[in-house]
């Protein structure tokens, strides 16, 4: 399924922190396990994801370090303590955005439900 | 569309020449694994490729926005700061020459401006100089600049001349290459801390063989910040050494013993005769304003934290009562501003110098290079504790006098000075350029 862009491009720094709190991972990494993860809904491209990662090492958010896996060279993205802690804020955030949206919908599916019982 | 024209695209919206070789490197690899894992799933080469390029998306849109990230950055503070410190500085010692013509023994104004003007030309040059090329080659450097100090020895000494205070400047030059040096020994255990014990030779040698009279000051602090940047790195476990904490407390136990070693060579070489010098000016030191001496650190101490005042000049001096001949004014321009205008005055001087300091520390702690952080945080410490011990001095609990930056003027001492603040201009220029590092023991580090 396609997404709208804007729909994803808000929460995809998110997504990305949430993936280097479990471990280090180096970009095609990423893009494969959030593809797997989401079963092919997210389909990040490679050129907004590399722009993103530099920014947020650029911020103090990620560090890298490369390391040679069987024979080529990766770079490695490392999630700092301050990361971490964007990352609480951030998920906070959509928990609350989502909530609230789930909220507004099920009030909506239920009226449009009620409207239908009494046959208006 | 290939990959070598995707690159093409994507490198012609980068400017920053040194930044594009790490960002080819990291983009390259992805489209080969996307590559890969096309093939893996029955693609022909060809297709596999123009697939995986075409996953990656717009290559100028990617460029652009790399580009915004990768530029070299100017620490306008880093450069505006010790400029206002050097007109302060230099304003500071000419009024005081005009008051104090005896002490400061007439002041050149223009050789001044021209030593700070060099400082800047110095600090900007090395700012602008890529720190991992001063990496790449530090050790031909240090052995250069030791080779340089010998020879200034050799040339000066046949002239007739003190070569202390250029070979004390070079001396404060190794600081950042020792940094380097420990870095170049990651990883090789013991052996890597010996022979990082074995490159400081060439300073104790430049320092307590070279100049005419060992300056203990100067010795004192740089071996210090390099002290501190090898427990740094046997801590930071550069080494990967076992009871890292324990040889960190032998480092600093065999430093402490040091002196004392010294102290015996001293009784070998010059008889008793050393040892009565200092035990003299030991004593000197600690009956401080008991004995009414000449020394600039006897008299201090009750006359200017006593009768000194917040704002405006000493008591005494304000009452005409101020009878002290107070000598080589020019290591001390803390203590005559404080004594001048004011405790104060003094204070706001010393706070903007420890403000330039912390903020290179800072900037050289968040690098996420650890070559550019050893070789920043080597320079912070040996300025920091280059201040502290100038500062002791001026207020005579040091029995002693020490060159710095911008409130004294000496050409050698500012070239060296400048080039240290000129690692941290680099330092900071060239954060978002320099690729990351080859892997290493990062929990151990953390």
């Amino acid at each position: 399924m396609a997404l709208d862009k804007s729909l994803v491009s808000g929460s995809t720094t998110m997504l990305l922190l949430k993936l280097l709190c479990e471990k280090d991972m180096y970009g095609y990494e990423m893009i494969d396990t959030l593809k797997a993860r989401s079963q092919n809904v997210f389909e990040l491209k490679a050129g907004t994801l590399y722009p993103l990662l530099h920014a947020l090492e650029q911020g103090g958010v990620l560090t890298v370090y490369e390391k040679e896996v069987s024979g080529k060279l990766r770079k490695y993205y490392h999630i700092t303590r301050k990361g971490r802690r964007i990352f609480k804020e951030k998920r906070a955030e959509w928990d609350a955005f989502s909530k609230a949206v789930a909220t507004i919908l099920n009030r909506e599916d239920r009226m449009a439900g009620k409207r239908l019982a009494a046959g208006d | 569309m290939k990959e070598t024209e995707y690159m093409k695209s994507l490198l012609a919206q980068i400017q920053c020449e040194k930044a594009k070789g790490m960002i080819e490197a990291e983009i390259r690899s992805h489209i080969a694994d996307q590559k890969a894992a096309y093939m893996q799933q029955g693609m022909k080469e060809a297709n596999a490729e123009q697939e995986a390029v075409r996953q990656m998306g717009d290559p100028v849109e990617a460029g652009v926005r790399l580009n915004r990230i990768h530029r070299p950055l100017m620490a306008w503070d880093l450069l505006l700061l010790p400029v206002f410190l050097s007109v302060l500085g230099l304003s500071a010692q000419y009024l005081l020459n005009c008051h104090y013509a005896e002490a400061f023994g007439g002041m050149m104004l223009s050789q001044a401006i021209v030593h700070t003007v060099m400082g800047i030309v110095v600090m900007l040059g090395v700012g602008f100089l890529d720190y991992t090329y001063i990496g790449r080659y530090a050790k031909g450097i240090y052995l250069g600049l030791f080779g340089a100090a010998a020879l200034i020895t050799v040339l000066w000494r046949f002239g007739g001349g003190r070569p202390d205070s250029i070979v004390t400047s070079i001396a404060m030059l190794y600081v950042p290459l020792f940094g380097c040096v420990l870095y170049g020994y990651r990883g090789k255990g013991m052996a890597g801390i010996v022979k990082s014990l074995l490159w400081l030779l060439p300073a104790v040698i430049t320092l307590v063989l070279f100049p005419d009279t060992l300056f203990a000051p100067a010795t004192l602090i740089i071996m210090l910040a390099d002290w501190v940047m090898l427990s740094v790195a046997v801590g930071k476990n550069w080494f990967e050494v076992h009871h890292k904490w324990i040889i960190v407390a032998g480092l600093w136990i065999g430093l402490i013993l040091i002196p004392f070693f010294l102290w015996g060579i001293l009784a070998a070489i010059g008889g008793t005769g050393f040892q009565e010098y200092y035990l003299a000016r030991f004593d000197k030191w600690i009956h401080f304003g008991a004995l009414g001496s000449e020394y600039w650190g006897e008299n201090l101490v009750p006359e200017l934290l006593l009768q000194n005042q917040w704002i405006g000049p000493n008591r005494l001096l304000e009452a005409g009562q101020w009878t002290y001949t107070l000598p080589l004014g020019h290591d001390y321009v803390l203590a005559y501003v404080c004594l001048h205008y004011g405790i104060l005055a003094a204070l706001i001087l010393s706070g903007f110098i420890l403000l330039l300091l912390i903020r290179g520390l800072y900037i050289s702690l968040r690098h996420k290079n650890r070559l550019g952080r050893m070789m920043g945080a080597g320079v912070a410490t040996l300025l920091l504790i280059q201040f502290v011990f100038y500062f002791l001095c001026n207020i005579g609990i040091l029995p002693s006098r020490i060159y710095f930056p911008f409130v004294t003027d000496a050409a050698s001492g500012m070239i060296a000075s400048s080039v240290l603040l000129g690692i941290f201009l680099s330092i900071y220029r060239y954060q978002n350029i320099i690729g990351g590092e080859k892997e290493f023991n990062r929990q151990a580090e953390s």
